[in-house]
C-alpha cells in the first residue's frame, strides 16, 4: 500500500494553488491558500471523503488532471436514485502484472467492455510479445460472439458474473468449454452456485475474481489473492501498491481498526503514478468489505472480501440494472393496488441453462389484491435499461418471473429496500 | 466469387485462422444470420479512414455507437489515440447516456452505423439534447439504401460516411472534400480494386489479407465518377429502378 510519506506528496500535489479546482473545492480552501498538508494520520483521516455524488456533481473539466487529449477511454456509471450517470476518465490500466500468474495470454480473449476494454487486453498481448487478439464481447448478441472466439481459438474470458450462464450456454453449443484456460469475473460477487456452475462448465479454466469500480481510474481496487476454488470466501483481494486502503464504518464514518472479521465500508486512495487522469483520495466506495486476514502472508498486507454495497439501491442484473428508484416509480402507477414502500429480496436459484436472478418484491397491499397479477404488471413496466423491461427479460431466458409477497409488518422500519441473499 | 463462394472458403480455412496473425470480424451485419462466420483481419489494419475524419473534424471526444459485435473497439480506439481523442462506449439502446456525453463529458463526435443515426438524432432532437459537432457514420454495404438522417443533412454538424463490405471492413471512403458535400459519394479504400461488368461490381482485395477477396460480387452496382478535387476517382452507387 502507499506509505504516509507517499500520501503526503499526493495530498500536497492535489491541492496545488495553480492545479485542479476538485480537491481544493472539496476542502473548502481559500483561492490563494497553499497546498493542503499532513503531519500525521490523524490529519489524513480528518480529510472529508470523496463520494460519488461529489464526483457527479462536478464537471469532467474540474476533475482532470490531464488534458482530455491525454485521457484513454472514459467509464460510466449510473447515477443511483435517479441521478445523472458519471463520467470517469481512464488512462492505462497497471499493476495487473498478476494476471500472468495464472495464465499466458498468448492466445485470443473473449472480453466484455469491463473490467477492462478491449484494447487495453491488446496491449497487454502485444506488451508481452504476442499477437493482439481479443474478441470482444456483445451481451445482445452472445452467440455471434462465440461463433467468432470459436474460430479465432480463444482460451480465456474476461466477464461479469452475470454474463457467464449466456456464454456458458453457447460454448457448450459449439463444444469449445472445455478449451477455456482462464476466467476473470467482474461486477456482483461470484456466488457459490455460480461458482459451482464455472466448475462443471468450464472444468479447465483457473476463475479470477476481479473487484473494481468505474469510479475508480487505477483499477482494481483489489488484487485477488488466490482464484476461486470454493474455499469461503470465494474472493478474496488485497490492496496494491498503489493504494491506500482504510475501514470506516458507513453509519459514523468512524474508522473501523483492520482486525481479521471486522467489517465496515472500504475507502480507498488510489493514485497509479503519472500519467493519472483523476488521482483519488479516501473515496467511499460505498462497498461493504470484511477483513478475511490482518496481514496475508503471501501479500504482505491485510485481505478482505466484498459483502455488499451499503444501502443498496440498485443491482446490476444482466441487460441493465435493477433500481430502487424505479420499482417505486412502478408502485406509484398502480395506487389502488399498493403502496409505494417495498423491499426487494433478491437471490439466484440453479436452472439448467445456469444460476439465474430469483427476486421476490415484497410490497405493501391496499385491498383485496391477486399478487401474481400484480407481479405480472409490475414486472412489464419495470425498465432495468431504457428501453428493457424486467418481463423482456424473463422473455430472453435471463432472469426467472418476479414474485410479489406481502410487506410483513416486521420489515417496516430501518430496512435495506434491495438485498441480495 | 459470391458470397457463398466466399462462406465455402471461410469454412475450408475455418481450422486455419486461429493460427493466422490475424484478428476476426463477422461476416454479416446481421448477428443472427446462420451464415455468419468469422473473416480474418490482418492484425496490422490501422482504420486509416476514420483517423483522417477526426482529425479533420479536429475531434475531442469520440462516442462509440456501433454494435461491439463488429470488433471494431480497438481499431476505433487506435485511430482516436493517433490523433489525441478518447473513447467513450455508448450501448445504441441507452441514448440518455449517450446524450449525457455528448452535453457534460466534451464527447462531439458519434460514430454508429446508418440505421442508429437516425433513431439517435431523431432522440436528441425530441429530447431537446445538445447536438454532436460531428458524426461519422457506416453504412452497410448490404442496406437497401444509404442515406443520412434530414436532421444532420440540413444541420452545420459535420459528417462524413463510409461503406463497410463486413462489420469493420470499410471499402469506401470520404475524404474532407466528399464529406463537406453530405452526398452519397466515395472514394474506393487503398487496398481495394473495383472492376464493373454491366450491373456487376467485383471487388478484390490486397493480397496481404488473411483472406483475400479476389473478384468478390458485391451486392450493389458501382459506378466511377470524376476525380475529386483531392486527386482521388469518385464512387457512387447505382440505384436500382
Amino acid at each position: 500500500m502507499l506509505s504516509f510519506e507517499e500520501l503526503r506528496v499526493l495530498l500536497e500535489r492535489c491541492t496545488e494553488t495553480s492545479g485542479v479546482s476538485f480537491y481544493r473545492n472539496l476542502y473548502g480552501m481559500a483561492p490563494e491558500s497553499p497546498a493542503r498538508t499532513i503531519r500525521d494520520l490523524d490529519d489524513w483521516t480528518s480529510l472529508p471523503f470523496v463520494t460519488k455524488d461529489a464526483l457527479i456533481a462536478s464537471p469532467l473539466r474540474e476533475r482532470l488532471f490531464i488534458p482530455l487529449s491525454e485521457v484513454d477511454h472514459l467509464r460510466t456509471s449510473s447515477g443511483t436514485s435517479g441521478k445523472p450517470p458519471l463520467f470517469s476518465p481512464r488512462t492505462f490500466l497497471r499493476n495487473m502484472e498478476y494476471r500472468f500468474t495464472y495464465h499466458d495470454f498468448k492466445k485470443p480473449i473473449l472480453s466484455y467492455t469491463v473490467p477492462a476494454m478491449p484494447h487495453w487486453h491488446q496491449h497487454v498481448q502485444e506488451s508481452h510479445g504476442f499477437p493482439a487478439r481479443v474478441v470482444t464481447f456483445d451481451p445482445k448478441n452472445a452467440e455471434a460472439c462465440v461463433r467468432l472466439a470459436k474460430a479465432a481459438g480463444a482460451d480465456s474470458m474476461s466477464l461479469f458474473a452475470f454474463h457467464i450462464p449466456l456464454v456458458a450456454e453457447h460454448m457448450k453449443r459449439h463444444g469449445i468449454a472445455h478449451r477455456i484456460r482462464f476466467i476473470e469475473i467482474a461486477g456482483e460477487a461470484c456466488t457459490k452456485l455460480l461458482f459451482e456452475f464455472m466448475r462443471e462448465t468450464f472444468p479447465n479454466a483457473t476463475i479470477l475474481p476481479f473487484y473494481g469500480s468505474s469510479e475508480v481510474e487505477d483499477c482494481p481496487i483489489g488484487m485477488p489473492c488466490r482464484p476461486i476454488t470454493g474455499e469461503e470466501p470465494l474472493s478474496v483481494y488485497h490492496a496494491k501498491r498503489s493504494h491506500y486502503h482504510e475501514l470506516v464504518d458507513p453509519d459514523t464514518l468512524a474508522p473501523v481498526q483492520v482486525i481479521s472479521g471486522a467489517e465496515g465500508e472500504l475507502v480507498i486512495t488510489a493514485y497509479p503514478g503519472e500519467p493519472s487522469s483523476f488521482p483519488l483520495i479516501r473515496y467511499r466506495t460505498g462497498d461493504i468489505v470484511r477483513v478475511v486476514g490482518d496481514h496475508c502472508e503471501q501479500h504482505g498486507t491485510w485481505s478482505f472480501t466484498v459483502l455488499g454495497r451499503v444501502g443498496m439501491d440498485f443491482l446490476k442484473v444482466p441487460g441493465g440494472v435493477l433500481r430502487a428508484d424505479e420499482i417505486e416509480r412502478v408502485l406509484r402507477t398502480m395506487p389502488e393496488r399498493v403502496s409505494d414502500r417495498f423491499e426487494l429480496h433478491c437471490s439466484e436459484e440453479k436452472t439448467l441453462t445456469g444460476p439465474k436472478l430469483k427476486p421476490i418484491l415484497h410490497v405493501e397491499i391496499r385491498g383485496e389484491v391477486d399478487l401474481t397479477t400484480l407481479a405480472q404488471d409490475i414486472a412489464r413496466n419495470l425498465r432495468v435499461a431504457p428501453s428493457f423491461t424486467y418481463n423482456d427479460g424473463v422473455g430472453k431466458g435471463r432472469y426467472l418471473p418476479l414474485v410479489c409477497a406481502p410487506l410483513g409488518t416486521s420489515t417496516h422500519g430501518k430496512t435495506r429496500r434491495l438485498s441480495m441473499h | 466469387m459470391t458470397h457463398a463462394e466466399l462462406i465455402r472458403k471461410i469454412d475450408e480455412a475455418q481450422d486455419r485462422i486461429r493460427d493466422m496473425p490475424c484478428f476476426v470480424v463477422p461476416t454479416s451485419f446481421d448477428p443472427d444470420d446462420p451464415e455468419l462466420r468469422a473473416f480474418p483481419r490482418p492484425l496490422q489494419w490501422k482504420w486509416a479512414s476514420v483517423e483522417t475524419t477526426l482529425r479533420a473534424f479536429c475531434s475531442r471526444g469520440i462516442v462509440m455507437r456501433l454494435p461491439l459485435f463488429w470488433q471494431i473497439e480497438p481499431a476505433l480506439f487506435a485511430a482516436g489515440q493517433a490523433v489525441g481523442t478518447p473513447i467513450f462506449v455508448n450501448d445504441q439502446g441507452n441514448m440518455p447516456v449517450g446524450a449525457a456525453a455528448i452535453r457534460t463529458a466534451n464527447m462531439d463526435t458519434v460514430v454508429t452505423d446508418s440505421q442508429d443515426a437516425f433513431k439517435f438524432s431523431s432522440y436528441l432532437l425530441e429530447a431537446g439534447a445538445q447536438f454532436p459537432d460531428a458524426w461519422i457514420i457506416v453504412h452497410p454495404v448490404s442496406r437497401n439504401e444509404w442515406t443520412i438522417p434530414a436532421p444532420l443533412q440540413n444541420s452545420t454538424a459535420h459528417v462524413a460516411q463510409e461503406v463497410h463490405i463486413f462489420p469493420g471492413v470499410p471499402f469506401l471512403e470520404q475524404c474532407e472534400k466528399l464529406a463537406a458535400k453530405k452526398e452519397l459519394v466515395f472514394h474506393l479504400s487503398e487496398p481495394y480494386r473495383l472492376e464493373m461488368e454491366g450491373d456487376a461490381t467485383y471487388l478484390t482485395s490486397a493480397a496481404d489479407d488473411p483472406l483475400p477477396l479476389l473478384r468478390y460480387e458485391l451486392p450493389i452496382t458501382l459506378v466511377r465518377g470524376e476525380q475529386c478535387l483531392c486527386g482521388k476517382r469518385m464512387v457512387a452507387r447505382v440505384e436500382e429502378s
